[in-house]
């Protein structure tokens, strides 16, 4: 029996089934060499728990890549990983069922990031499933380089209805990037001007565009 | 065995989080510790047990050893049958079940939905080496090197990507993490900042 268990084994180490997700598109394969066994094993469970959710396990699984990249501990590890997994469900639960792998791993990262799930849902209004991503991936970076979120959420929105949006979106993320590199409080104004250059004024938000609100810093981690 | 192997587990009542993470582990690991180291003399005896008890289990059946040679051809019959059942089918079984690219160190391109997508930073002179670490790697730091572009500090490398979105970061030397100041950032997720980028199509 024991040379059974080994050949079913080695099966199951060479076959990696379709079950695992390994062939899906973005999928990435749990390798627990790279981890101490300790962090391995917490690993699996997480990843096992969030399978069981029906939650995709490939973003869990880049965090805890990235983590051993940077060489972190593995109990920071985990926490980084539990917190994205927790995040992912509730990034499910704005976005709907219908959101894509990427749509809630960029969503969970907002939400991280201090964005109201309320946010995740205006977003949704504006793009159907699978095509929200610029969108959550904008809305992302223009809080953390100091826009507050109510003004990133409206600006965001009001582009995602434009055709072309995409375009439109990665434009103004780098034109705030410009400004706010030069000055953190040009954040905003650069946000302004380039929302009045760009939306119709039938398209503008009522109150002629987003509502000037002092830059903030969102709260560290 | 020492009775110092039986440690007590950290209580129910410990801190929450990351600090009962580190409590438990640091927990499993003294157990480790604490398991006493076997003599020579013992280790030898366990090996000896071992290797007659698969002697024992090889000769069941045919003591004559006709039975243990059809037991081996067995055996390697359904080992060649099994590998000749993984290397045909496995890759039908992926690219049925993908319908498009697989992220991963070694990514095919050509896959559907794969686009060639150029990654570029310019970094202060001086850099030595550049890598970019991502999603689409697995974050291993020594998979996608970059280029010098240039005598002005800029670095590239064209890199296969499925459709959807990647999480990204650069290394110089080996050993300083970077992100690129003007694209789309995600947030420091306790491990550091990182650079996002999205690729058309994806699912």
């Amino acid at each position: 029996m024991t040379t059974a268990a080994l050949l079913a084994a080695l099966v199951g180490a060479l076959w990696q089934g379709p079950d695992d997700g390994a062939g899906q598109p973005g999928a990435v394969r749990f390798d627990p060499a790279r981890f101490d066994s300790v962090t391995a094993v917490a690993l699996r469970g997480v990843l096992d728990s969030a399978a069981a959710q029906g939650l995709p396990v490939a973003p869990l699984l880049n965090r805890a890549y990235e983590g051993a990249a940077r060489r972190v501990g593995g109990a920071r590890l985990l926490a980084v990983v539990r917190a994205q997994w927790v995040a992912l469900g509730d990034a499910r639960e704005a976005l709907g069922e219908g959101a894509s792998v990427a749509e809630l791993d960029a969503g969970a990262t907002a939400l991280r990031a201090g964005i109201d799930p309320r946010a995740l849902q205006a977003v949704r209004t504006t793009r159907p499933p699978g095509e929200g991503v610029t969108a959550l991936v904008v809305l992302t970076d223009l809080v953390r380089r100091g826009v507050p979120a109510a003004t990133a959420r409206d600006a965001v929105t009001t582009l995602a209805r434009l055709p072309g949006a995409d375009e439109a979106l990665l434009g103004l993320q780098g034109v705030v990037a410009r400004g706010a590199a030069r000055n953190p409080d040009m954040a905003v104004q650069a946000l302004q001007r380039y929302i009045r250059g760009t939306v119709p004024a039938t398209r503008a938000p009522a109150g002629g565009g987003p509502v000037m609100r002092p830059p903030t810093r969102p709260p560290p981690p | 065995m020492s009775d110092d192997v039986f440690l007590v587990p950290p209580a129910d009542d410990a801190p929450e989080g990351a600090a009962r993470e580190a409590a438990l582990a640091a927990w499993v690991a003294a157990a480790y510790a604490a398991v006493p180291v076997p003599s020579d003399e013992a280790a030898r005896a366990c090996a000896d047990a071992v290797w007659a008890r698969g002697q024992a289990a090889g000769r069941v059946g045919d003591p004559a050893g006709g039975g243990r040679w059809r037991h081996r051809w067995w055996w390697g019959g359904a080992a060649a049958a099994a590998l000749f059942l993984v290397v045909v089918t496995r890759p039908a079984v992926r690219q049925g079940a993908s319908g498009g690219g697989t992220v991963a160190p070694g990514a095919t391109p050509g896959l559907a939905g794969v686009q060639q997508t150029r990654i570029a930073v310019t970094l202060p002179v001086g850099a030595r080496t550049v890598t970019v670490v991502g999603d689409f790697n697995g974050w291993d730091t020594g998979a996608t090197r970059l280029s010098p572009v240039g005598d002005h500090g800029e670095w590239a490398a064209t890199v296969p990507l499925a459709p959807g979105r990647h999480v990204y970061a650069f290394v110089v030397d080996g050993v300083e993490w970077r992100v690129d100041p003007l694209a789309p950032q995600v947030p420091d997720a306790g491990f550091g900042p990182a650079n996002a980028l999205i690729v058309d199509g994806g699912p």
